[in-house]
């Protein structure tokens, strides 16, 4: 390969922010005549018009394979040159760029000497892996329009309808047999206090009626596979027994039918008929026949239905249906449901009727609801007139592992207590909380507002609520924490304000989705501030309350936030996959499948024995590299000889005597602190080398010794904060584990484990950067350099 | 990490006091809150805010380390057991509130109720 | 292995009368410790307490040591405080060897524990089908009992903490079901699992008196003829205020001995009051 590489160098002065420190002319003459270079040439500004016309014609006329620019930090003007390359028909990996100002010439003005050994590492350290670059072509993959959105509560309606107005197709699925999800079920909407179901309605209908969307109701995702731009999704339809096409919900089978169930939509307020239609305002407004309680499907008896219907819609031969779709993107909008407060014995609820959750509430407040708009004692249908609230009913508890708050509750509770009140002022309420979580636009003042109506509030945690059995009433009982006065009242009804939960079987769904999870249960974004809709998936978006709890004009604005993430993805027509990722070397490979649960987006698989990297999953972190026992993963441009490569060439002017450090920087989150030092103009010591990892969990133990082997005194690993990595949140346990084997190995051959630091860097860190490496510099100075037999002792 | 009387609970119970939100329940759920003279979530409160004059409150002996205050508990930072940690800290001061040679009809009680309080209240 | 504890010898003879007669019918024998001490109940708290754990563990090797002879590891008591404590003491230093390591130093006259053993309450002997199981004790009962209200009274150390308790604390169940098999018609009522007051009661009668009259009041409310607990303490406390809301407390032993007709183990007085308060009054 050294005869066919015909490397340019091409050195910087950068108007003498960097000729001001690093000494050009013994840069230039340390590099001309090393093997491959062909041509090296300094300029005063290399990414100037002329300086990159320069370059251009220099590819041309020395038929320069591979180019070094020795300049500023990457951050800046890597992709410009990037693109120069291509330009000039080189492929864009050919590449490398040396960062001789904000991490040489900036940061070691004290040192002119140092600074320019330095710059003279580095370029040798580039020239030792650009020679072993290889054309890497970012892979493009035809994307079309056609978006599924799993979940039609109100952010996958409001997803689904901002994609399909851009002229998306969508596919709409959702698991109920009406679409609305857990809005259709509110009374009204804090903080304006407008009825739920009469602003939605309005985006059922449109949904209903939208050319561009294949609404699936009464559906579910099966099966998922394949990868952006060509996602294969199986879903099946459930069978409604009801002809839709025929049926034009008369009801006259529903009044005949003699099974009967709980009513879903009411939470069990009331009861429906085996044969129903979900709610007055369901979109489909059909009819569908319930097979657990039908009396036909469950004992073979019956049929009324069948016999009254006039329009001959029910099809007991109706089965469920399995659709293949093929989709570019996926947004997943599956919500929420309350939390199951029978898990709280403590409170009664299940066992004491006049215990219920607010859900509950909701629905006896609407005139249509189950009660008539009445609020009543559910044991004996007097209307309430003393009312408790129980705040924080399955959330902020320990006891039960739910330690989030759920957002919404203070809020959805001030909400109910007043149209409590606002039915009847005489009404005597009171809200027992732990803290009164207004922090939204007019949540404050609606606060206000519910106290200005009289509404009590206690700030005390409910211990137990109890249900005399002589009198029927209910005993709350609770500490006044603020005035510390202990509290044993009795109220005619009870109402726990219960948190929210990811909906039933979001696990599951994750599970087909290959998505993560976070701690509660909800799904995990990709970074919780900068890509707060997206997954670590490509073209797997989420929003709403599937990620986490969160009020109706949240979930809008997520939901027109994940429309537009998949727009801007799919916008062009096609997409380019990044070329570096991970790769399995089959003929090093045995089997023994340790990677598989290694990679925390589930990238790698098992194929006719080997593992096996899906290129569409996989990020380019190199977790997955440390655990092979037997080195057969390899990260593209960034490979084990690759690295070892500009440990060699870094150290190769090492000199008797000397100290050198080589510092591994992750690509994302180290290295620009290391720039903001540089743009800071803080110092150094100048002993230090770079080399750059996309994540450092692509490092192994063999590197980390090998950099001791060829001369390095110290070694210094940074990557990002814990969960910040923008791989995946799992890298850390990775390095740590890369790190204990490390120094494990370092003390079998004698060499002092403190020579071996790692401390995680957040971009702004660049100081804490800075006195990493001092402390590490004066541990090696210390403990003095490695000599030749310390070095001997290490077999890798 | 903190300093004083927080420093010392911490310690001796394993359980950081600053945990505690005062949400109250704790105080809800007590059995004997009506004979104490500071309610257990103000007990920690004042461990929070470093103020020695708690160890000298009656609750800390009232309390019958039932155990109740500790599944409640939101923070899961065990009120019982501070409670009876700042006891220990008296005791070790060789400060007991009860003589039990002065207590009448000893003889009438079960064995288990001497023990317990002997070692509850005492040394 | 059976570990007495203190009261049972004494003030609370009847419930190890009534306990190991009842076993004796389904062929569980209770075999004493040849040499046991005081369980060291309260359990202490402290993360650097050492003496207080003493005890504990000194009878933990005792039943160690006596193991071989019964050939079981099982540890039985009937006191809910012994039973508490010394559970705990044996999951710490199970845990924590540091913590064993620590305290054996002061007992280097024993042997070392080598954690071996396990902490049971009785009543986990009678609800476990491998031993006994609620249907054996179904058919072992002789008598009609089904007009007989008798609400259970668990004490805190069987319910709490979590982990130590062996029923759930905001719900449980055990002494419900097991009154529901003897036939008896189990008052279940929120003041179940409440606290007696303890050792208060040495010091301060009427703080307890108030307590337990929460708790016995409320039971009868809730229309229990009696109330049947686990705990000599609570046994005590719940009786001071017996006569006031005529509602006596008995050991759910006795209760058991009762339904299965083993009169002969039950005093004078414990049958009297069963005869009042079922049939006719």
């Amino acid at each position: 390969m050294a005869n066919d590489v015909r490397i340019g160098v091409y050195v910087c002065h950068c108007g003498g922010n960097i000729s001001n420190v690093v000494k050009i002319s013994e840069v230039l003459k340390a590099i001309s005549g090393v093997d491959g270079v062909v041509l090296v040439r300094d300029n005063e500004h290399v990414c100037s018009e002329a300086g990159q016309r320069e370059i251009r014609e220099d590819i041309k006329r020395y038929n320069l394979n591979r180019v070094i620019i020795a300049a500023c930090s990457p951050k800046f003007h890597g992709p410009t040159f990037m693109k120069l390359l291509e330009d000039s028909g080189l492929n864009p990996y050919l590449f490398e760029m040396v960062n001789i100002r904000e991490q040489d010439s900036w940061v070691h003005s004290n040192d002119p000497d140092g600074a320019t050994r330095r710059a003279i590492d580095q370029i040798m350290a580039a020239i030792g892996k650009v020679k072993l670059n290889e054309p890497l072509e970012a892979r493009e993959v035809k994307v079309g329009n056609r978006v599924m959105v799993i979940g039609a509560g109100i952010a996958g309606i409001q997803a689904a309808l901002d994609l399909a107005d851009s002229g998306c197709k969508v596919y709409l699925v959702e698991r109920e047999p009406t679409i609305g999800g857990r809005m259709a079920q509110l009374s009204y909407t804090f903080p304006t206090d407008d009825c739920s179901l009469c602003i939605l309605s309005p985006k059922m209908a449109a949904v209903y009626n939208h050319p561009n969307i294949t609404l699936l109701t009464y559906s579910e995702v099966e099966d998922v596979s394949g990868s952006v731009g060509d996602f294969h999704v199986k879903v099946k339809v459930k069978p409604r027994y009801v002809d839709m096409s025929k049926c034009v919900a008369c009801g006259i089978c529903a009044s005949k039918c003699p099974a009967s169930a709980p009513d879903e939509f009411n939470y069990g307020l009331r009861s429906r008929r085996a044969i129903y239609v979900p709610h007055e305002m369901a979109v489909p407004y059909k009819y569908l026949i319930d097979p657990k309680s039908c009396l036909y499907l469950t004992k073979g008896i019956c049929r009324v239905c069948e016999r009254v219907c006039p329009q001959k819609a029910i099809n007991f031969d109706d089965k469920e249906r399995i659709l293949d779709i093929v989709v570019d993107a996926i947004i997943v909008a599956t919500g929420y449901e309350p939390f199951d407060a029978t898990k709280l014995k403590q409170y009664g609820y299940g066992v004491y009727k006049n215990v219920i959750i607010a859900p509950q509430l909701e629905r006896m407040v609407m005139p249509v609801g189950p009660t008539g708009g009445k609020v009543i004692r559910l044991s004996d249908g007097q209307i309430a007139r003393k009312i408790a609230f129980i705040h924080c009913v399955g959330s902020r508890d320990e006891q039960i592992g739910r330690p989030g708050c759920s957002r919404v509750c203070c809020m959805y509770t001030i909400k109910q207590a007043m149209t409590l009140k606002r039915q009847d002022v005489t009404r005597d309420i009171t809200l027992f909380y732990i803290d009164i979580r207004a922090y939204g636009k007019g949540f404050e003042e609606y606060y206000m507002r519910a106290q200005d109506l009289g509404v009590k509030f206690v700030r005390g945690k409910v211990s137990e609520v109890i249900e005399d059995p002589v009198s029927g009433r209910l005993i709350v009982r609770a500490e006044d924490t603020l005035t510390g006065r202990f509290i044993e009242d009795e109220f005619d009804l009870v109402v726990l304000s219960v948190g929210l939960v990811p909906s039933r079987g979001t696990e599951d769904l994750a599970k087909k989705l290959k998505l993560n999870i976070g701690p509660d249960g909800f799904l995990l974004e990709a970074h919780p501030k900068y890509r707060p809709v997206d997954t670590l998936r490509e073209g797997v978006f989420i929003c709403g309350c599937a990620q986490g709890p969160k009020d109706i004009a949240d979930s809008v604005a997520q939901a027109s936030a994940a429309a537009g993430r998949t727009l801007r993805l799919i916008s062009q027509g096609r997409i380019l996959i990044e070329p570096i990722k991970a790769y399995v070397i089959d003929e090093s490979c045995n089997g023994c499948g340790i990677c598989v649960d290694k990679c925390p987006l589930g990238a790698i698989s098992m194929v006719d024995g080997k593992a096996h990297i899906s290129e569409a999953l996989c990020v380019g972190c190199g977790s997955c590299i440390p655990y092979c026992p037997r080195g057969a993963i390899e990260l593209k441009h960034y490979s084990e000889k690759q690295i070892l490569s500009q440990i060699e060439g870094a150290l190769k002017s090492k000199r008797d005597g000397e100290i050198r450090v080589i510092a591994f920087f992750d690509d994302s989150c180290t290295y620009r602190a290391a720039d903001l030092a540089g743009t800071s103009r803080l110092t150094y010591d100048s002993r230090v080398r770079v080399i750059t990892v996309p994540s450092a969990s692509r490092l192994t133990p063999k590197i980390i010794l090998s950099a001791f082997k060829y001369g390095a005194d110290g070694v210094f690993i940074g990557d990002c904060l814990e969960g910040a990595s923008p791989y995946h949140p799992k890298v850390l346990d990775v390095i740590n584990d890369v790190i204990r084997e490390a120094r494990s190995q370092m003390r079998k051959y004698r060499i002092d484990a403190r020579r071996l630091k790692f401390d995680t860097i957040a971009v702004d860190m660049a100081e804490r950067l800075v006195k990493d490496l001092g402390d590490l510099i004066s541990i090696v100075e210390k403990l003095g350099p490695l000599s030749v037999e310390d070095r001997g002792r290490i077999k890798v | 990490m903190f300093r004083g009387l927080p420093q010392t609970v911490y310690e001796l119970s394993g359980k950081n006091p600053y945990l505690c939100i005062q949400c109250g329940i704790c105080s809800g759920s007590c059995p004997m809150i009506k004979d104490m003279d500071v309610p257990p979530h103000q007990v920690i409160r004042m461990i929070q805010l470093d103020m020695p004059e708690v160890l000298n409150c009656k609750t800390i002996w009232v309390c019958a380390s039932c155990n109740t205050c500790s599944v409640r508990c939101p923070r899961d930072i065990d009120p019982a057991r501070m409670i009876n940690v700042l006891r220990t800290i008296v005791q070790r001061k060789n400060i007991y509130p009860v003589d039990l040679r002065r207590v009448k009809g000893l003889g009438d009680l079960p064995q288990i109720a001497l023990i317990s309080a002997s070692r509850k209240l005492t040394g | 292995m059976y570990y007495p504890g203190c009261s049972v010898k004494d003030y609370a003879k009847s419930y190890e009368d009534s306990a190991i007669a009842v076993l004796k019918l389904f062929d569980v024998e209770l075999v004493e410790l040849d040499r046991w001490n005081c369980c060291g109940v309260v359990y202490e708290y402290s993360a650097d307490a050492v003496m207080q754990h003493v005890a504990p563990l000194r009878d933990l090797i005792r039943a160690q040591e006596f193991m071989g002879r019964v050939g079981d590891n099982r540890l039985i008591t009937l006191c809910s405080m012994c039973y508490s404590t010394l559970k705990k003491v044996n999951e710490i230093v199970t845990s924590d060897p540091e913590k064993l390591d620590n305290l054996s130093k002061y007992m280097d006259d024993e042997p070392r524990y080598n954690c071996g053993v396990d902490v049971k309450h009785v009543l986990e002997i009678i609800l476990d089908d491998n031993i006994i199981g609620f249907k054996r004790v179904r058919g072992a009962v002789k008598r009609d009992l089904s007009k007989l209200k008798v609400a259970p009274f668990y004490s805190c150390s069987l319910l709490r903490p979590r982990g130590i308790g062996i029923d759930d604390p905001e719900d449980p169940h055990i002494l419900s079901d097991l009154i529901s098999s003897l036939g008896a018609k189990p008052i279940k009522f929120p003041y179940e699992k409440r606290c007696c007051g303890s050792y208060n009661v040495v010091y301060d009668r009427s703080m307890v008196e108030r307590t337990v009259g929460e708790i016995v009041r409320a039971a009868g409310r809730w229309g229990a003829d009696m109330i049947i607990t686990a705990c000599p303490l609570c046994h005590y406390n719940l009786n001071i205020v017996r006569n006031k809301f005529n509602i006596p407390t008995l050991y759910f032993t006795e209760l058991m001995a009762y339904a299965m007709g083993l009169d002969e183990k039950l005093s004078q007085e414990t049958l009297s009051i069963f005869k009042s308060k079922i049939g006719g009054g």
